[in-house]
């Protein structure tokens, strides 16, 4: 069976992603660079580097002075939040131009990107709360239990506690933010209101959303993994200069092609769910005010933004009656629901 | 000029007299206990019998007494009030607080004297500090006489602060009974009228008493296996399930022990003849320009109290234990005792861990140690560096509190270079690196820069957060930087003698400092006088290097300037590179004020790189990066950096949209 999303859509959307990682980060690689060659360029201590990448005695000396750190640490928060905005927006612009088959690629990444990216972002900050809150409820509940507990039964006992903590606080983050991709990939397929689509997560079934929880985490962690073994390599390994840079470069490359994979499943996971849903109203008459195909309005069936986003799938063999406007179509969310 | 000259050959003279003689021990107080250790309520009670005599030349009116465990009774203590201005500050519980009460206190011939008590802050006047008490006694007790104080006392041990105390099923009892502070006679570390010095319960110091014999009868439950100070001379059982314990040391200051049903108890013996080889003997000998019979070590009983969650460290401990006696011994001198204890610290009890008490110490391993990355934590370190303490502080009984260097910087230095011998001994000193050791020293000593005391301070006078870098860091840095100006084998002499004068004594910085003032090096005894007592600091640089373009004959002159920031005036090596490959060695030393030189080469072939000590030999140098200098900037390290700082970027921001 032909792939839905051509490799060419990612591939695309990853080399985007990937560049947009180097935008936030080369900066800083080249601010450090240029403050270590005025620290100790022409010192014959760095050379001491050549085959110890991580050699201590340079660390001992570096670290505590750290003059080219220094300059560079403050930078650190405000391209944190900056990566992380131009991430949420490239979301909306990846998954608006997964899900939107017509036209040209880009035009509708860009168009998510201008358009959902604010959305998502609202959307985002509403999930952070509940992920702090979350996080604030199961560190107090360890809490709790710690202070009940005896004494420490081992010198594990602190480890495997703090691992568990860490464990079910990225389980429950993880399982918010599913519920979160859900949303998403729903929105740009059938745009609607924002508290309408709060609601779409608990009216999915709850193996979609743990399907997708596992499938969030997984990627997540691999990601991490991959830097983690990467960096583990680098230190046993003493590779050093390009190839330990490739090898890095190619680490964070695989976490952000997990991350654009995992925006298409979501997406795919979506129009599944619409297609079931669908069919589900194939089986009920249509009620009398509610237009069928064209209408140009949001409805509660969503039938209509399915259309348009799929690019003419057909609704009960009508041809789609968007294709006038194939790229504005998802967009028709914003009239007040009900008018047509 | 001359007199200075013969002024050092005398020195020498007296310093070599002194040679290899060893102090004389004299205990100056007698402790005898019989103690119930109750676990269930975290306590130990019992009586004791001391038996002092005024040793000095003057009669005594008073009497002061350490009851350290107060420091755990009230959040306002002095402890608690010093630990506060540390980031790490710790809290305090009142439900698990210690104490030590006095239920009766007589002496012979003079009555029971428990009304007499009274509680006094000699250190920083803090009313609610009840760490040392004061006895006015009803008449004075005269020069040579001897008396016999009776005591009655209860001590209630803390859940573990710090250093003593209880942590689930596992107790360090230290500090935990009362103990007379040390009369300091005309003479004695500078005394000019007889004194008491009997300090509080400080933060970082708890350290300074006679040297003593101790004999103590410890009765716990059976299942609690104990190790203590001194020599286990008797067990027996006793009614309702208990076990009397006898210890007995000689010449020890003071006694401390520890509980546990979980320990598992491995036991060796360190043979003279047989962990130390003829072929180390005699290397040492020729270092230390000594016989090697003269070198020849005792047998020692070893005894390790291992946690059973840490048992498959039980044979490190034991193999670097064996190390320690043999390099301490076979460096400072052999270990006089017949028995060292070794405790292994209960998960939990971290807080006990590392500790130093004679005859007897504490480790502190953790089960994650027997695993990367955390093997590189080294637990050898700490059982090195706690063994040296029964050398320095236990032997060598400096005053703690007054001057924490005297032990902690020494034995730092004295553990860094033990752990070379034992795993890096043709390896550069700052090589030995993940045993901690002088790069663990180094970068806490760079990480406080600027240092705002000199290495020498009463320990709660430094300013915050600097006294461990201070009494332990920068001090044994300073060693290692006189070591090579010295010469090695000098040095080590040198320290050899030290510890050999002052075993079994009391010495002074001032001491320390005379020592190597006799010893004839005046750069090394000025070296040491400079950052010990003045604050000194150095940092050597390579400032440029200009090079002509070629003259009529062909030949290029290189001009390169060197200098040197602080107060310190050390000699230096500084190496010169050439592009044909050839190199030059010279040796540099500021003069007066001025503190840079230029150094001129008219050559064939330009200067490629000007290294400023290039084996890192004054390991106090402020910064290490700019000792050296090339013509042409060597880029490929800096584009390592910066691409592994690109990299490092680049996770933290995936990790960070791990919520976007």
């Amino acid at each position: 069976m032909r792939s839905v999303y051509p490799f060419g859509k990612l591939g695309q959307l990853l080399l985007v992603l990937y560049l947009g990682s180097l935008l936030f980060s080369w900066p800083v690689g080249a601010l450090f660079g240029a403050r270590l060659d005025d620290y100790a360029g022409a010192s014959l201590f760095l050379q001491r580097l050549e085959g110890q990448p991580f050699d201590p005695l340079f660390l001992a000396e570096f670290l505590p002075n750290a003059a080219p750190l220094k300059l560079v640490s403050p930078l650190l928060p405000p391209l944190m939040v900056g990566y992380f905005l131009f991430h949420v927006f490239f979301a909306g612009g990846a998954m608006y131009s997964l899900a939107e088959r017509r036209g040209p690629f880009w035009a509708s990444f860009w168009q998510g990107f201008m358009k959902f990216g604010s959305r998502f972002l609202l959307l985002n900050l509403i999930f952070l709360s509940l992920a702090a809150v979350t996080v604030l409820l199961i560190v107090s509940l360890f809490h709790l239990v710690q202070k009940m507990a005896p004494e420490p039964a081992g010198d594990m006992a602190p480890l495997y506690i703090a691992l568990l903590q860490g464990a079910v606080i990225f389980t429950g983050v993880g399982l918010l933010q599913s519920m979160h991709y859900v949303i998403r990939a729903r929105w740009v397929l059938q745009p609607r209101p924002l508290w309408q689509m709060l609601r779409v997560p608990l009216q999915g079934n709850a193996r979609f959303l743990l399907l997708a929880a596992v499938k969030y985490l997984v990627i997540t962690l691999l990601g991490f993994g991959l830097a983690a073994l990467v960096i583990r390599l680098a230190f046993s390994l003493t590779v050093h200069g390009v190839l330990l840079l490739v090898l890095l470069q190619l680490a964070v490359l695989c976490t952000v092609a997990g991350r654009i994979w995992l925006y298409a499943e979501f997406v795919k996971d979506g129009r599944r769910q619409l297609r079931a849903e669908e069919e589900r109203m194939k089986a009920v008459p249509p009620a009398a005010n509610v237009p069928v195909a064209g209408g140009g309005g949001a409805t509660e069936s969503g039938t209509d933004a399915v259309v348009s986003a799929t690019g003419g799938a057909a609704v009960g063999g009508t041809p789609a009656a968007a294709d006038d406007s194939p790229v504005e179509s998802p967009g028709r969310e914003n009239r007040p629901e009900g008018k047509t | 000029m001359q007199t200075v000259r013969y002024a050092l050959v005398a020195g020498l003279v007296v310093f070599l007299a002194v040679g290899d003689a060893m102090a004389e021990c004299e205990p100056r107080v007698a402790y005898e206990m019989t103690v119930d250790f109750d676990p269930g309520d975290r306590s130990v009670s019992g009586r004791q019998v001391i038996v002092w005599r005024n040793y000095g030349p003057d009669p005594v009116q008073t009497l002061p007494f350490h009851l350290y465990m107060n420091a755990f009774r009230r959040a306002d203590s002095t402890f608690f009030r010093e630990d506060r201005t540390s980031r790490h500050a710790r809290p305090f519980e009142p439900a698990n607080a210690g104490a030590c009460r006095l239920t009766s206190l007589a002496i012979d011939g003079m009555g029971d004297l428990l009304d007499r008590l009274l509680f006094i802050q000699p250190d920083d006047g803090n009313p609610a500090d009840e760490t040392v008490v004061s006895l006015t006694l009803p008449r004075p007790v005269m020069p040579a006489e001897s008396i016999t104080i009776r005591i009655e006392f209860e001590t209630v041990l803390p859940r573990l602060v710090a250093r003593a105390g209880w942590s689930g099923n596992f107790f360090l009892v230290a500090q935990w009974y009362p103990k007379l502070g040390v009369l300091e006679p005309p003479g004695w570390r500078g005394a000019l009228l007889t004194r008491w010095n009997c300090h509080q319960y400080h933060r970082h110091s708890e350290f300074y008493a006679n040297f003593a014999d101790f004999e103590v009868r410890l009765t716990a439950p059976a299942e609690y296996v104990i190790g203590a100070t001194g020599r286990e001379i008797a067990r027996t059982p006793e009614p309702e399930g208990r076990t009397a314990y006898v210890f007995r040391e000689t010449c020890v200051h003071d006694f401390a022990w520890a509980a546990c049903p979980d320990f598992e108890v491995v036991r060796d013996t360190f043979f003279g003849q047989v962990d130390v080889t003829a072929a180390e003997y005699a290397a040492w000998a020729e270092w230390l320009e000594m016989k090697p019979a003269d070198l020849w070590l005792p047998d020692v009983r070893l005894t390790i109290l291992m946690h059973r969650d840490h048992r498959e460290l039980a044979d490190l401990t034991l193999h670097t234990l064996k190390q320690a006696v043999k390099y301490y011994g076979l460096w400072f001198g052999p270990y006089p005792y017949e028995q060292i204890t070794v405790v292994d610290p209960a998960p939990g009890a971290a807080a006990a861990a590392g500790m130093e008490y004679p005859t007897f110490f504490t480790g502190g391993s953790h089960e994650l140690q027997a695993w990367w990355p955390f093997s590189a934590i080294r637990l050898e370190t700490v059982i090195v560096h706690e063994f040296g303490h029964n050398y320095w502080q236990g032997m060598v009984a400096s005053n703690e509190f007054e001057e924490p260097w005297l032990d902690e910087g020494i034995n730092t230095y004295a553990e860094a270079t033990v752990n070379r011998f034992m795993y890096n001994p043709g390896g550069h000193p700052l090589e030995t690196l993940s045993l901690g050791g002088f790069l663990t020293s180094r970068y806490r000593y760079l990480q406080r820069q600027p240092l705002l005391d000199p290495v020498n301070r009463v320990s709660w006078e430094y300013f915050p957060g600097h006294y461990g870098v201070n009494a332990y860091d920068r001090a044994s840095l300073l060693l290692l930087t006189a070591e090579p100006l010295m010469g090695r084998p000098r040095f080590y002499q040198a320290l050899r003698q030290y510890f050999r004068k002052f075993q079994f004594g009391h010495p002074t910085t001032a001491d320390f400092l005379q020592h190597f003032k006799d010893a004839g090096n005046e750069t090394v005894a000025a070296l040491l006088a400079d950052v010990i007592l003045h604050n000194g600091t150095v940092d050597f640089r390579a400032d440029s290097i200009r090079v002509t373009p070629p003259n009529e004959e062909g030949r290029v002159t290189s001009q390169v300037a060197v200098s040197c920031l602080g107060e310190l005036r050390l000699p230096v090596d500084i190496l010169f590179c050439f592009e044909d490959g050839t190199e030059l060695r010279e040796t540099w030393r500021p003069v007066g004020d001025r503190n840079w030189h230029e150094f001129e080469f008219v050559r064939e072939t330009p200067l490629a790189a000007v290294v400023v000590d290039p084996e890192y030999r004054v390991a106090l140098d402020d910064c290490f990066a700019n000792n050296s200098l090339t013509r042409r900037p060597v880029t490929d390290p800096v584009d390592t950096w910066q691409g592994l700082v690109q990299f490092v970027m680049q996770m933290l921001l995936q990790v960070a949209t791990w919520l976007a």
